[in-house]
């Protein structure tokens, strides 16, 4: 007896171990270390917290089972059953989020938003807009107040001011495209921007030359915890990135994108007699994105962005009002973009950034012999200087310079076209000419904010930019001030006005082909507005934004019969805008609405509407987050566009077409724009990867949207071109 | 510029083949299909005789009559408007056509064809004045408009003259017949024919580009086709360029068709085949 008792003593020993069980937490799908959670062990009843790493262990564990249980806020909670025994190994455990916001990006530039009128978008927003074409930056914006998409291309018209006068940067540097043509995706990738930025009427100093207003795309910083990277296939491209850390301070992204959708159309055309693609429309872009942390006063960072647009096709059939649109069309549009940029915190009060962007253009367009070959080599260069006077004072002063050397080859007629209404382009008189030369946009501006008191309310900001044209060899002193009123911590009320130039565009001031004699045209802005927050520090809730808004613009260049273009042009833009955001728990709802008048006169009419002028401007988009789902819809109603009838025709009969009479400008307007756009997401989390699909159909009741009138060849007859049908994308998407 | 790719873009995303649309190279209405000048460029004081190309085949025969206008070139290819109101030296004149008599129309061409009656025009010596030597050289545009009224419609024609003091003046093009599959044309063609016709005389000329730079050019020539009856794939080609003729169902009992080859220049010339 007692030996069978010592022999089943011995017995316990050898099979009831004690070891060290080790494990690692980590985030499911992302794989993200989860630290500082508290783990525990049952029935033991241990707990262990992980570290920095996701990393914990429990010493001298009876092997067995046992059950883990992690309970973490944000997450699901984790009541996990194991064995553990004597092999030596590190538990991976994976914990799942309630909710997934794919690339997380942070708000990393402290002084983002340092104008108030700025609106802006962060990446998950935009990358889950609904009718955004898959997410896109750009798209996204014509959700928010005073903008509005024009017509069936992308081109963004901000409160009434045409699309040329719109600026587009990125990382505060100008570039000639934002969109490949048509208008469908914009040529960065949106996952490496972190934010968009929306400066509309009565933007400050440290940016000029719109008369409408300015688009910034802001990239991200690249993850450093571990490489990531992510592929995706939707109806019209693909493309993929890889980011992640070169060293202990430094971390890279880099993604491209390649479309399909042409090779697509070739191929759904071949057989076409009328039309056929020698190239099928494609587009392709690049984007790199460098940051190194050089030590805690020095960062230095580098984007790179290159797109290319190419379509080639022979057009067997003429265009009906234009016989001479035939034959052989090529287009070839690209462009490549450096920045590097240097930011220096000198110390808690005073920050310093330089950046350049440089790289060259190129812009060919051929048709039946006749091309536009324009090529140029650009350097834009910008350089900030803030300090911090004392908590009342602090100032921004800075360099915005532009250079620009360019190439330019014409073979074209000069093509009239008032109210929108082009003449036939062998109307025009033919013009060959190369011109080489350079440009330099010279510009400085001071920005202070000034409050009277240490805690008054009020902050003044009397900003002041100085610009100079060698176009026009003009030097332009713009005041921008503005003001804030803080009445308490959920309402601010804010004004500002200030004048601004836009240098003509290189055709109006060519001596080929415009009138070198013409003036930079401009515009004073005054806007007013508060943002009231009704959610008293709670997530949920309104908040609700209001903005008014005149600009009067001056010398705006025209065609003009006798000297090609002149600055015979004003014109008057007014409105109002609204926006209602209110969230409850995982509903999220936006309310915008826009009411504008954008008025033109010109020497033969006066007081015309603009081309611009869409007098209701309604937004509708709500959002709802079910775990791995999100639903979203929007509904937009834009009055229609206002648009010059033909009234008559002169037949031409050296050339052969039809050379229109127009009506009063713009004295027609198209039906109303209405759209119901639909998106689902869906997400599939892995241990290790994440699956997203997505499907967005934009035009869900299918309707016929009036976009342009079309006319027979001597403009007898008329009918309406129609925007996009009921139009479903879809994608999918893997990220680890 | 990006004005100039955006029209381009536009009217071929949205002005192509609209099935709705009359075609263009359908002969239905009255219609003036060009103007031939005797001598498309002349030296200042010269006269030049105008013959429209008109088709009027459901017109019965009738008498037609045009106001014609002439002065200088208020600036069209820079958007002027077609008028002559801003020159106090304009001339009018009334031109008379009777398409049932004009031997090179009546019953038996369809009424459809070059008129033989003719217009006189003058442009004055006057019209070179304050002109620069290059301008001179590539010639000075005198504008004539013929305005119709028929059948209640207003039909504006605008037909340039160029003065210039070139010593080699432009002459028209030539073009001798319309071929059914590279044969003269005969009868009523049936299904897809290729229609062509033997266009020629392209001159090489020289002219001052906007830069002052002087280019040896040879004139481009095209053809626009015309018919009574069918349908074609194309209304406008190059000169060798066939175009495609289909009955589209059609019983035909008379028919028409029209080449009218131009030089880019003001210069152009017509052939015809007609089965009254």
């Amino acid at each position: 007896m007692f030996v069978f008792l010592i022999s089943c003593l011995l017995n316990m020993n050898l099979f009831a171990q004690d070891v060290n069980f080790e494990g690692i937490l980590l985030e499911k799908g992302t794989k993200k270390s989860l630290s500082n959670v508290n783990v525990f062990l049952l029935p033991l009843k241990l707990k262990a917290v992980t570290d920095s790493r996701g990393y914990f262990q429990f010493d001298k564990i009876p092997t067995g089972p046992h059950q883990i249980i992690i309970n973490l806020s944000g997450y699901d909670k984790l009541e996990k059953n194991i064995v553990i025994d004597s092999n030596v190994k590190i538990e991976k455990i994976y914990l799942e989020k309630t909710f997934y916001t794919t690339f997380e990006t942070t708000v990393t530039d402290k002084r983002a938003k340092r104008d108030d009128v700025t609106k802006s978008l962060s990446q998950d927003e935009f990358l889950k807009a609904p009718g955004s074409f898959g997410g896109d930056p750009v798209r996204a914006t014509q959700n928010l107040p005073g903008v509005a998409a024009n017509g069936a291309n992308a081109q963004i018209i901000i409160q009434g001011s045409s699309p040329d006068d719109t600026r587009y940067l990125i990382n505060n540097h100008e570039v000639p495209q934002v969109f490949h043509f048509g208008g469908i995706s914009s040529v960065v990738m949106p996952q490496a921007v972190e934010r968009v930025d929306l400066l509309p009427s009565g933007y400050g100093p440290e940016y000029s030359k719109a008369l409408g207003g300015i688009i910034g795309l802001h990239t991200k910083q690249p993850r450093q915890d571990r490489h990531h990277g992510m592929a995706y296939l939707d109806i019209f491209n693909v493309g993929g990135l890889v980011e992640g850390p070169l060293s202990s301070n430094s971390g890279y992204f880099a993604s491209a994108r390649y479309s399909y959708i042409g090779p697509m159309l070739a191929k759904i055309m071949e057989g076409e007699e009328d039309f056929n693609f020698s190239v099928a429309p494609t587009f392709a872009d690049t984007t790199l994105l460098y940051h190194k942390k050089i030590n805690d006063k020095h960062l230095f960072k580098t984007t790179v962005v290159g797109s290319r647009d190419e379509v080639k096709f022979v057009l067997n059939k003429p265009a009906g009002n234009d016989p001479s649109i035939r034959g052989e069309f090529y287009n070839l549009t690209q462009f490549v973009r450096i920045i590097p940029e240097f930011n220096y915190e000198i110390n808690a009060h005073s920050n310093f950034i330089n950046s350049i962007a440089i790289g060259p253009n190129k812009t060919l367009v051929k048709l039946n012999g006749r091309y536009l070959d324009i090529e140029s080599k650009n350097l834009t260069q910008r350089t900030e200087y803030f300090r911090e006077w004392s908590v009342r004072n602090r100032s921004y002063i800075g360099l915005d310079n532009k250079f620009n050397w360019y190439d330019v080859k014409v073979n074209l007629p000069n093509s009239f076209s008032a109210g929108n209404v082009s003449n036939p382009f062998s109307v025009g008189e033919q013009r060959k000419f190369q011109s080489k030369g350079h440009q330099e946009e010279l510009g400085a501006y001071v920005r202070h904010e000034f409050k009277p008191q240490e805690n008054s309310k009020w902050t003044l900001i009397p900003n002041l930019r100085f610009d100079y044209f060698t176009s026009t060899d003009q030097t332009f002193v713009e005041p921008r001030p503005s003001v804030r009123y803080q009445v308490d911590d959920s309402l601010v009320l804010r004004a500002s006005s200030g004048l601004y130039y836009q240098p003509p565009e290189p055709q109006e001031i060519s001596e080929n082909y415009g009138n070198p004699g013409i003036k930079a045209p401009h515009a004073w802005h005054y806007t007013m507005g508060f943002t009231k927050d009704f959610r008293k520090g709670s997530r949920d809730g309104f908040v609700f934004t209001h903005n008014v808004f005149y600009k009067v613009l001056s010398d705006l260049i025209i065609p003009d019969t006798k000297s090609n273009y002149a600055n015979t042009g004003t014109g008057k833009i007014y409105g109002a805008e609204f926006q209602t955001k209110y969230r409850y728990h995982d509903w999220q709802n936006t309310l915008v609405y826009t009411y504008l008048h954008s008025r033109r006169s010109i020497p033969k009419a006066n007081n015309f509407p603009s081309e611009y002028d869409q007098t209701h401007n309604l937004n509708f988009i709500s959002g709802y987050d079910l775990r791995r789902w999100t639903f979203s819809g929007r509904f937009r109603y834009v009055t229609g566009n206002p648009y010059t009838s033909v009234a008559s025709s002169v037949y031409d009969a050296d050339n052969d077409v039809y050379i229109p009479v127009r009506g009063p400008l713009y004295s027609d307007r198209l039906d109303p724009f209405m759209q119901l756009d639909f998106r689902v997401d869906r997400k599939f989390i892995y241990d290790t990867w994440i699956l997203s699909a997505y499907l967005d159909v934009q035009n869900l009741l299918n309707r016929k949207n009036p976009q342009s009138v079309n006319y027979s060849y001597d403009y007898s007859q008329k009918t309406y071109t129609t925007g996009l049908p009921i139009l479903p994308t879809f994608g999918i998407k893997g990220e680890f | 510029m990006k004005n100039i790719f955006s029209y381009i873009f536009f009217i071929l995303i949205f002005g192509c083949g609209k099935e709705d649309f009359k075609r263009v190279y359908r002969l239905d209405e009255f219609r003036v299909l060009g103007i031939i000048a005797n001598n498309p460029e002349v030296a200042a004081g010269s006269v030049v005789t105008l013959k429209p190309i008109l088709s009027d085949r459901n017109g019965g025969g009738r008498v037609l009559t045009a106001t014609v206008t002439a002065c200088s070139d208020p600036g069209i290819n820079l958007g002027a408007e077609v008028n002559c109101t801003h020159d106090t030296a304009a001339t009018t004149a009334t031109y008379t056509l009777n398409t049932a008599t004009d031997i090179n129309l009546g019953a038996a061409n369809l009424y459809t064809g070059m008129a033989n009656t003719s217009i006189n025009i003058t442009p004055p010596a006057s019209l070179v004045n304050g002109k620069n030597a290059l301008e001179l050289y590539n010639g000075i545009s005198y504008i004539v408009i013929f305005e119709f009224n028929v059948d209640g419609k207003t039909i504006k024609v605008l037909k340039r003259i160029s003065v210039t003091t070139r010593a080699t003046l432009n002459s028209n093009p030539t073009v001798s017949q319309i071929n059914f599959n590279g044969a003269a044309a005969s009868g009523i063609p049936g299904e897809d024919i290729n229609l062509t016709c033997n266009g020629g005389g392209a001159e090489s000329y020289q002219a001052y580009n906007i830069d002052g730079s002087l280019e040896t050019k040879t004139e481009n020539l095209t053809v626009a086709w015309y018919v009574t009856h069918g349908k074609l794939n194309t209304s406008k080609t190059d000169v060798s360029v066939p175009a495609k003729f289909d009955r589209d169902g059609q019983s035909i009992s008379n028919f028409a068709v029209l080449c009218i080859v131009r030089d880019s220049r003001g210069g152009m010339a017509l052939t015809r085949h007609v089965v009254p």
